[in-house]
């Protein structure tokens, strides 16, 4: 068994008195691709977003490549910077071109050259798709294009990890298609991917494992074929029978 | 003035010259004296002459008992003299009587020629010969005469004795040859005939308003030119101030920003005029009024500048942490880019404020467009001057009024956000996202206009 890049030990949550997670446990092999599915505040964002700290947890460890990124010492940037992170608004920078956004970190933080910076944008916008839109702004871009530009921003910094956070979500079902398409050429080529998403479709094409979350703890996980086709848990069987 | 002096003037030669019968009586060389010779200030001012403007010269000779009667009098002005328009009056003065005569004038370029035709002289009493040329004027380009010319009497012809001051007359600066052209025109005349127009509009106080107003404009966009830079960084030290983590910083901050937005700019600079100078900060005027100005709009500036910042979303801090990015860097090249363009039209509206606010330093006397309006006003009983520095004010401010629409306009528009309709706007505040921020944003905005 190959060692995990990811691995989140006893994992909880609190936003005040509110506990979100309460207890999860989670690993993540490299080269897996993970789906995770759950109802509406199940915790999957607040599970994905401790993964880089964007939440600070409340306790529990969390593990990267060995390094434990929970550890208050830890230079959190250094992590972050392998870490990519799709997040569902996209969140891209308005002020500067689709070039612009997938350069600007490869210049501040990874201190590439500009010419560097600017080719490794190029070849990034091409693979998703947008070779021939980088010199436009954000506001001049459709919601898929704009969500494949930040994918690219992502993938601009040689992440080891990718998290995506319900990336389809705010996109009208037409752009839902281009942004999957990249997603599987992503999993295709061997990243490392931590998916939350409703995209059933995907779930079952494209992910190695299948994560089922409910009431911040990991209810029920298994190849898509376990968890679709044959779910243990009631609570899965009843979210899959809603869904589906 | 003058014509009270004269009397006694008279008194004090009549006594003197009583003396003199008494004392000098026999043989006494002729003392022909010029006792006057002074032209009328024709400029605003009411002090001095002007070249190239009418004036009348008045020349007085003192005419002895001794000396021999005079028959004839001419008199040389500065070459470029222009007499062509001049009329001549001779008058002779005894103690107190005085007796118009009528003289032969001959004018000759810049040469008066006058003869008498009686001759003056003082066997009885003592005589002063007064001439007048009325309607003379100087050569534009100003400068300095002594008149001359020659007397001529019973026992010969004598040079004219120098007054004891020279003449002094100016060049006409270009406002006042503009002022004197206006005075001769007929529609100015009329215009000014309506009282409203000559009150409010009056073309000639007009012209001296723009050029007397102009230094005072140009110090008053100087002090805000200076002061709003400076205010510029100081805000936004403020504005992190008040979002800093510590709550000492955070309180000192906020404690600064409402102290200053909660007193008017007024007190402000009486205090920091009269206040710093008491404990040692000693500086000219123009550098105390830059210090009020910048310390006050940095408290205006520090609100403008966190709620910018804080209509940033969420999500763009979380982006750039998500690739890595320190606080420091995602501020610099992702918030602050981003926050200047939205706080470009609530910032410009300040520093239309502050512009407007240098207005109130006039209280202390630094001679800014108001103080110089204030002076002028007083000195010409008129309102135009007041007039005048309005549209030096309105000079900046108009278009600094539409830039900041047009801003708005396109930032609505780049921002896919609220219209510029105010119905629009004001449902916006109850929906999420960047719209209702925007909204908040210019909230402050519009409360602050009413400061
Ligand atoms: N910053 C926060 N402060 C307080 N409560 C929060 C915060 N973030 C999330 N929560 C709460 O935590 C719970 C879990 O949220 P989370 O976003 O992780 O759910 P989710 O599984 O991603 O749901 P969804 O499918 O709707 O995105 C929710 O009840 C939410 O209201
Ligand atoms: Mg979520």
């Amino acid at each position: 068994m190959e060692q995990p890049i990811v691995r989140i030990q006893d994992l909880h949550k609190s936003f005040g008195s509110l506990e979100v997670l309460k207890g999860v446990d989670l690993e993540v092999t490299k080269g897996e691709v993970v789906v995770i599915l759950g109802p509406s505040g199940s915790g999957k964002s607040t599970m994905l977003r401790c993964i880089n700290r964007l939440e600070e947890p409340t306790s529990g460890k969390i593990f990267f490549e060995d390094q434990e990124i929970t550890d208050p010492q830890i230079n959190i940037n250094r992590i972050r910077e392998r870490v990519g992170m799709v997040f569902q608004s996209f969140n891209l920078f308005p002020h500067l071109t689709a070039k612009g956004n997938v350069m600007l970190a490869q210049q501040k933080v990874l201190k590439r050259s500009k010419a560097e910076a600017e080719q490794t944008a190029i070849t990034q916008l091409e693979t998703v798709g947008l070779g021939d839109k980088i010199d436009y702004f954000p506001a001049q871009l459709s919601g898929g294009q704009q969500q494949r530009v930040a994918i690219a921003r992502a993938l601009a910094m040689d992440p080891h990890v990718m998290l995506f956070d319900e990336v389809t979500s705010a996109l009208d079902p037409e752009l839902v298609r281009g942004v999957l398409d990249v997603m599987k050429l992503l999993a295709k080529g061997g990243m490392t991917m931590l998916v939350v998403t409703h995209e059933m479709g995907f779930a079952r094409d494209v992910a190695d494992r299948v994560v089922f979350m409910d009431g911040g703890v990991v209810e029920e996980q298994g190849t898509p074929d376990e968890v679709f086709d044959h779910p243990k848990s009631e609570r899965t069987k009843d979210f899959l029978g809603h869904i589906t | 003035m003058r014509s009270n002096q004269r009397p006694r003037a008279l008194f004090a030669t009549l006594v003197a010259a009583l003396f003199a019968v008494v004392v000098l009586l026999p043989g006494t060389a002729s003392a022909l004296d010029v006792t006057q010779s002074s032209t009328r200030p024709n400029g605003f001012a009411g002090q001095d002459t002007y070249g190239g403007m009418p004036t009348r010269l008045t020349w007085k000779l003192k005419i002895d008992q001794a000396d021999p009667g005079v028959q004839s009098v001419v008199l040389e002005f500065p070459k470029g003299t222009d007499l062509s328009k001049s009329t001549v009056s001779a008058v002779k003065l005894t103690g107190i009587n005085r007796t118009p005569i009528k003289p032969t004038v001959a004018l000759d370029g810049s040469t008066v020629s006058v003869t008498l035709n009686e001759s003056i002289d003082s066997l009885e009493s003592i005589n002063y010969l007064r001439i007048q040329v009325e309607d003379l004027v100087l050569p534009a380009d100003g400068g300095k005469f002594q008149i001359n010319g020659s007397i001529a009497t019973s026992s010969g012809v004598v040079a004219v004795p120098p007054a004891t001051q020279a003449l002094v007359f100016k060049k006409m600066t270009l406002a006042e040859s503009w002022i004197f052209w206006l005075d001769g025109k007929q529609w100015v005349v009329s215009w000014n005939s309506v009282r409203f127009l000559q009150m409010f509009f009056n073309p000639q106080i007009m012209v001296a308003s723009v050029f007397v107003e102009f230094k005072g404009w140009m110090l008053a966009l100087l002090l805000v030119a200076i002061g709003f830079p400076v205010a510029i960084p100081a805000g936004l030290m403020l504005a992190f101030a008040k979002m800093a983590k510590l709550r000492l910083i955070r309180w000192v901050a906020a404690f600064y920003v409402n102290v200053i937005r909660g007193t008017p700019l007024f007190l402000q600079i009486y205090i920091v005029f009269f206040g710093l100078p008491l404990i040692g900060i000693q500086g000219n005027k123009y550098v105390l009024g830059i210090i009020v100005l910048a310390l006050n709009s940095s408290a205006y500036l520090a609100e403008i500048f966190r709620a910018g910042i804080q209509s940033i979303s969420k999500g763009q801090f979380e982006a750039a942490a998500s690739l890595g990015m320190t606080y420091a860097k995602a501020m610099q090249h992702i918030i602050i880019p981003q926050t200047v363009k939205r706080v470009l039209p609530t910032m410009t509206s300040e520093f239309i404020l502050l512009y407007k606010d240098t207005a109130m330093l006039s209280a202390v006397g630094v001679f800014e467009l108001m103080m110089f309006s204030k002076n002028l006003s007083a000195n010409s009983g008129n309102v135009t001057p007041y007039v005048m520095a309005a549209a030096f004010y309105l000079i900046v401010t108009t278009p600094l009024i539409s830039y900041v629409r047009t801003l708005e306009e396109r930032l609505a528009v780049a921002e896919g956000g609220a219209a510029s309709k105010p119905k629009k706007k004001r449902r916006s505040r109850w929906l999420p996202g960047n719209a209702g921020t925007d909204t908040a944003l210019l909230g402050t905005s519009a409360q602050h206009e009413s400061r």
